[in-house]
Parts: C-alpha cells; structure tokens; sequence
C-alpha cells in the first residue's frame, strides 16, 4: 500500500514544482478563457463579499456545462481571493494583489509562498501587516499547515483553522482573535484554485460510471481463476457480514478501544479523538489521512474485530515474520481525502474492505498510464496534480474518450475490493469513511515479486521493511524452506505461459481475435 | 568570461567543449556541459538540437552579471571537494557567497535560477531571503519593496490585537544595510 509519506502535505520543492507545471497551465487556461472570450462564455464568480456559512453557489457556468457547485457549508473566501478572470469585470481593474506587494509583484504566487514557507509563526504574521496582499499570502493555509505539523508530531488539538490552530498550541494565554480584515479586490488564481479545490463537491458525472464486476457468494477457486490469475478487478459482496467490525466500529467505540493510542496521520501521530476533531471541521485539498500500518500492535481488539476474507487466505510474505514488509492498515479519512494514482508497492495485489462510509476507485491497467499521471523511468517517482479533486476537474474528462476506458466503482459499507498487483489506482471518500486494507503475495503473484525484488533500485522502492536490501534473498530462501518446489513449479508454468501469444489485459476483452498479433498503445 | 573550474575532469574538456551562453545584454560566456547539467532548462533545450548544432544558447531573461555569478556557483557544485562539505559548512559556503548582497539582487538571482531550473541554487536563494526577512521590521520590508500600506488605521489596530503574541519577540531592526 503507498507509503504515509507519498501522501504528505508537503511534497519536495521538485516535485511539487513538476506538480504545479502542470497544474499552473490549466489554472492559466481557466483565467484565459475569460479574458478572450465575450461576455456570454466567460467563467464569472460572484462574490457578495458576505460570510454565508450556509450558501450554496453555482460557481462559473460556462456553455460546456462545467458548472461547480459548491460544499453547502464552504464559507465564501474570507479573504475574498478572486481567480484572475474576474478582474476584467471590474471597472477599476485594480488587483490588490499587485498594490500591496510592491516590485514583488512580479513574483508568482508558487514563489513567494516558497520563501514565506521557510518562515515561523510569528514572521508571518508580522509580515501580514505590511498590506493586504501579505495579509492573504500570510494566511495562506497550507503555510501554518506546514507549521503546525513540523512542530507537533505527537498530534494537535485542531481549532478550526490551522492558524488558529497554531496559534493556540503556541501560546496558551493567547485565544484566537480574528480581526475580521476583509481584503477585497484580491484576484490570484493559485490562491483561488487551492479554496475552490477544498470546497468542491464531487460533481455527479464523476460518480456516474460503475463498471466493476461485482460478485456474491463465489468459491475461493472461481475466484483465482476468474479474476487472480488473469489479474482482473473485482468487487466482492457479503464477505464482511460475519465481522464484528461492521457492528461495532462506530465512533464512540473507537475512540473507547483506542484509548490513548496514537495512529498515523501523514507525518504526524495522533490520537484517534484528536484525529476525528480534525476532520470534523477541516476543509481544505488534502485532508491529512490516518493509515495505519501497526494499529493491531497498538490497539489489538481491532484485530479481533475483522478477519481476511478466504480468498486472499494466502499470505506468503507471512514466512517472513517478523521481518515482512508492511502489509495491512486501518484507514480513516473525511470526504475528500484518499490517494492519488499509484501502483502498490512490491508488486503486491491488495484488497480493501469499507466498513464505514463510501470510497470512488478509479483503476487503469499495468499498460495504461492514467491520464495527467507522469511516472519516472524507474517508477520510484509519480507526479500527478495536486489533489485528487483537481485530477477529477482536469482529467477525468479525457477517459470519457480514451478507448481503453477505466474501471471505475463506488465501494460502500460491508463491500470489499480487490485490486490486482501493478493496476493504477485512485481512490477519494465520498463521505467521512473507515477501511482495513491489506496487501498480500498469492502463488499467483510470486514471481512478479521476486522479479521485482530483484531490481537494482528494489531497495529504494520496497516499502515498509527495515531491511530492504536483503529482502529478495531472504524471501526466496524462506519460500524454498516453507513450500520447497513452489518455486519451481510456478517458473515452468510461466515458461509454457510465455510460449503462447501474450495479450495485454485490454486486448483481451475487446478483441475477438484472441492470439492474433496486436500493437497495445 | 567564466572559467572552468581546476578540478574538473580534464576528460571532460576534450569529449564536450564547453558550451556559449548569451545574455540578454550580448556578454557570451562559456558553460562545461557537466556544470550545465545542473540546470533543466539548458538540459531540455539540448534534448532538442543535434549535438553538432549547438552554437551559442540565448539566454533572454538573464543579465550578463547575474548569468556569470550564477555559473560561478554551477562551477563550484561540481568540485569534487563541495560534496564534502558538512551541513554547517555549506551554509557557510552560501552565506559568504551571498555576503552583503542586497535582498533585491538575491531576489533577481533566485529567479533566474528559477528560471534555469537549478533547483539548488533557487532553494539556497529562497533561504537567504527568508533569513533577510527575518529579523526585519514592517517598515523596512515596506521601504525595500516599495509597498504601499493599505490598512486603514482601525484595521491596523485590529491587526495589532490579533497578533500581540507575535509581536513578544522583540525589537526588530529597522536598518538600511539590505536595501
């Protein structure tokens, strides 16, 4: 499963440099379309500059139907940032923005947030008084975002904003006094773009498709041979009925069983209570998600609360003991938050059961790249766009025309997934949610792990062990000692396997002509 | 005209002759293609020629002065001996090239660095910045910059309530020396 630190807040300068290219080329897209087109097809943001907690906007309508609508309770920008766009319907064309930061005005946004992160707390708000365009960029909240969980790895209480959040945590006698400086005239599509992206809903042509096939009651062997071995997805009903989990696991027992204990959450570890205050009240792009790799050792009546379903029974990388990578964890998160497009770690196949709440998946074959997802040569880096919501607003369109169409589903309470080993994915909660999952090795993956085990660079991409340089060999060898001729009986499979055509998995399903020749793009 | 520096590999010198940058204001200066790897804007523009037609690279967006300072520093990260430095050494190493710099010309060499994609150079600028920023008064960032305050007095009162705690830290330096 993809390591916490993938999903931090707080990403190298390079790669999130990579990230923001192309993200700022969209954002420039979404501000150029106003200001070249008439007046009809322009995007136009209204706002009345009054705090609404309740309204709900339309936000740009544009003559292809992108309208987005907004969460109901999304405060309208307390700052009034404005994308760019809407500074051609005013008549001073004066942006704040530009005033107040003198010949820094030059600067983009990316930069002088840049250096503003390397400030402290106090800085920045020293520095929000020079005007107010340092008051927007100093309230930026990723910045005291970024502060708060440098200072406070042991978890934090959250105060409604991260800046109040720090600024209580900082100094007791000092409660959170807002002074209410509402800065108008402020247009910054970086800025805006970051808001909208915590505030949008789902749009419901995103959750439409539901191609999955699903299956209720089906043999442990059907199973293998109908979905393992040919690496296909599925979505497996009725399994979780009999889990304690699914009765139990709700709030107030949680936070009872778990105690004190302290869960995971991006680069912090936090209480479970102090985690669900948290997202409770959070709006922003990224929610910090809690996963959790070692919530048995921390808390094991969880443990007892669940037990793998019996087609992933096979564990193989359980002859390691001890020394086995990372492989099961529990998964908390609020509407918003999930994972990027990724490929499991150590070529391993995974499945993941919701017991709470819903999750959209999104999965693309091991050939197929999904769209706006750039992989290093070695696949140890991935860059993508910000935030899933962005990949949605920016992406998802493309697969609509793409032939080799993704898999897509909804996964809700008592249902459980299984995603085969090397498949893209992507995964967002659609609402607050709680999940187990699980990576395994199956005789159906073994060699594809051993292989990959075997790779030069495996060290610095298997996840999850402390000993990562050995794992190949120490692997192979327990194999042999615990199934001895396993190994060899699958290497002749795959040998007689090879000898026959290879398809890639779209081939397969959309052309007759099983072993004809084909070219996969 | 930058000069290599001594320790580069001489083998490199007879496989790739340096390469000619040009600055905006027509100062040509010469780059060893291991120095330029550094930079990914250099590096992406020779992915698109042939390697016998690279003549002279234009370099529009950068001055002569900054483009030689800027390949001073290329030079010194691929002497061997700076992949030795300490962390407390380096941050030496950084402070004395930026030693008396003005914030506004630390400001420009960070972005041309930004703007050649040398990703260390832009970090290290970035730092001195912030660490100029840092023990300055409202004032002086609003002299440097030229900024025009734009808080009403009642908003400036507020603005002081709200960050009284911030404020706990001390005097803050009012002085010319960055400008």
């Amino acid at each position: 499963m993809l390591s916490t630190r993938n999903l931090l807040l707080r990403p190298k300068l390079k790669n999130r440099k990579q990230a923001l290219k192309t993200v700022s080329r969209r954002r420039n897209s979404f501000a150029k379309k106003s200001k070249y087109e008439s007046g009809k097809r322009a995007v136009r943001i209204d706002f009345t500059g009054e705090e609404d907690e309740e309204k709900h906007e339309q936000v740009g309508v544009d003559e292809e139907d992108v309208a987005f609508s907004l969460k109901g309770s999304a405060r309208s920008h307390s700052h009034g940032v404005q994308p760019l766009g809407n500074l051609y319907f005013t008549p001073s064309s004066v942006n704040s923005r530009d005033v107040g930061l003198g010949n820094l005005k030059t600067l983009t946004d990316e930069l002088i947030l840049d250096v503003l992160g390397l400030l402290s707390g106090a800085e920045l708000r020293i520095l929000s008084t020079v005007s107010k365009s340092f008051y927007v960029f100093c309230s930026h909240e990723p910045l005291w975002r970024n502060l708060v969980l440098d200072m406070h790895k042991n978890g934090f209480i959250f105060n409604s904003s991260w800046k109040n959040t720090y600024i209580t945590a900082y100094n007791n006698p000092f409660t959170a006094v807002n002074s209410g400086i509402r800065v108008r005239d402020f247009y910054s599509d970086y800025l805006f773009q970051s808001w909208l992206c915590a505030n949008l809903e789902m749009k419901p042509e995103w959750l439409d498709r539901d191609n999955i096939v699903r299956k209720r009651g089906i043999s442990v062997d059907e199973f293998v041979l109908n979905f393992e071995e040919p690496n296909k997805p599925v979505l497996l009903e009725g399994c979780l009925d009999n889990w304690p989990a699914m009765r139990n696991w709700d709030r107030d027992y949680l936070i009872r069983v778990c105690g004190e204990a302290r869960f995971s959450a991006g680069p912090v570890e936090m209480k479970l209570e102090d985690y669900f205050r948290y997202s409770d009240q959070v709006r922003e792009e990224r929610p910090l998600y809690l996963f959790d790799p070692k919530f048995i050792d921390k808390v094991p009546q969880l443990g007892e609360d669940y037990e793998v379903p019996s087609y992933f029974d096979e564990d193989l990388f359980g002859v390691l003991g001890k020394d086995r990578p990372d492989y099961r964890w529990i998964i908390i998160g609020p509407a918003g938050s999930g994972s990027s497009f990724h490929i499991d770690p150590n070529s391993t196949s995974a499945w993941n059961a919701v017991i709470r709440g819903s999750k959209k998946w999104i999965l693309f074959p091991p050939d197929v790249v999904p769209p706006g997802v750039h992989p290093s040569p070695d696949g140890a880096e991935v860059a993508c766009p910000v935030s899933i919501i962005e990949w949605f607003m920016n992406f998802y369109g493309a697969t609509k025309s793409w032939k080799k169409r993704p898999i897509e589903c909804i996964c809700r309470a008592g249902e459980v997934i299984f995603v085969p080993n090397g498949w893209w994915h992507l995964v967002i909660n659609l609402e607050d949610s709680v999940a187990i999952t699980q990576n395994f090795v199956s005789r159906r993956n073994l060699l594809n792990v051993l292989d990959f085990l075997k790779q030069p660079n495996a060290s610095a991409l298997v996840s999850g062990t402390r000993d990562r340089v050995n794992l190949h060999d120490k692997f192979k060898n327990a194999i042999e000692t615990a199934f001895p001729g396993t190994l060899d009986e699958l290497m002749q499979k795959a040998m007689e396997k090879k000898k026959k055509q290879q398809l890639s998995y779209w081939d397969s399903v959309t052309d007759s002509k099983v072993g004809a020749f084909k070219f996969s793009f | 005209m930058a000069t290599s520096s001594s320790n580069t590999n001489k083998a490199d010198h007879s496989k790739n002759p340096p390469l000619t940058l040009r600055s905006s204001d027509g100062k040509e200066l010469k780059i060893f293609r291991i120095v330029a790897q550094q930079s990914s804007t250099i590096m992406n523009l020779l992915d698109l020629e042939e390697e016998s037609n690279t003549d002279v690279i234009p370099v529009s967006e950068v001055d002569g002065s900054t483009l030689e300072k800027l390949i001073e520093l290329m030079n010194n990260h691929t002497e061997k001996s700076f992949n030795y430095l300490g962390v407390k050494e380096r941050k030496k190493f950084y402070n004395d090239f930026f030693a008396n710099w003005k914030i506004l010309d630390v400001l420009n060499f960070g972005l041309v660095a930004n703007y050649l994609g040398v990703q260390v150079i832009f970090d290290e600028a970035c730092q001195k910045m912030a660490d100029m920023i840092k023990s300055k008064s409202v004032e002086w960032v609003r002299k440097v910059f030229e900024i025009k305050n734009d808080f009403t007095p009642e908003e400036e009162e507020d603005l002081k309530k709200e960050n009284k705690w911030a404020y706990e830290r001390g005097d803050l330096d009012d002085g010319d020396d960055a400008i």
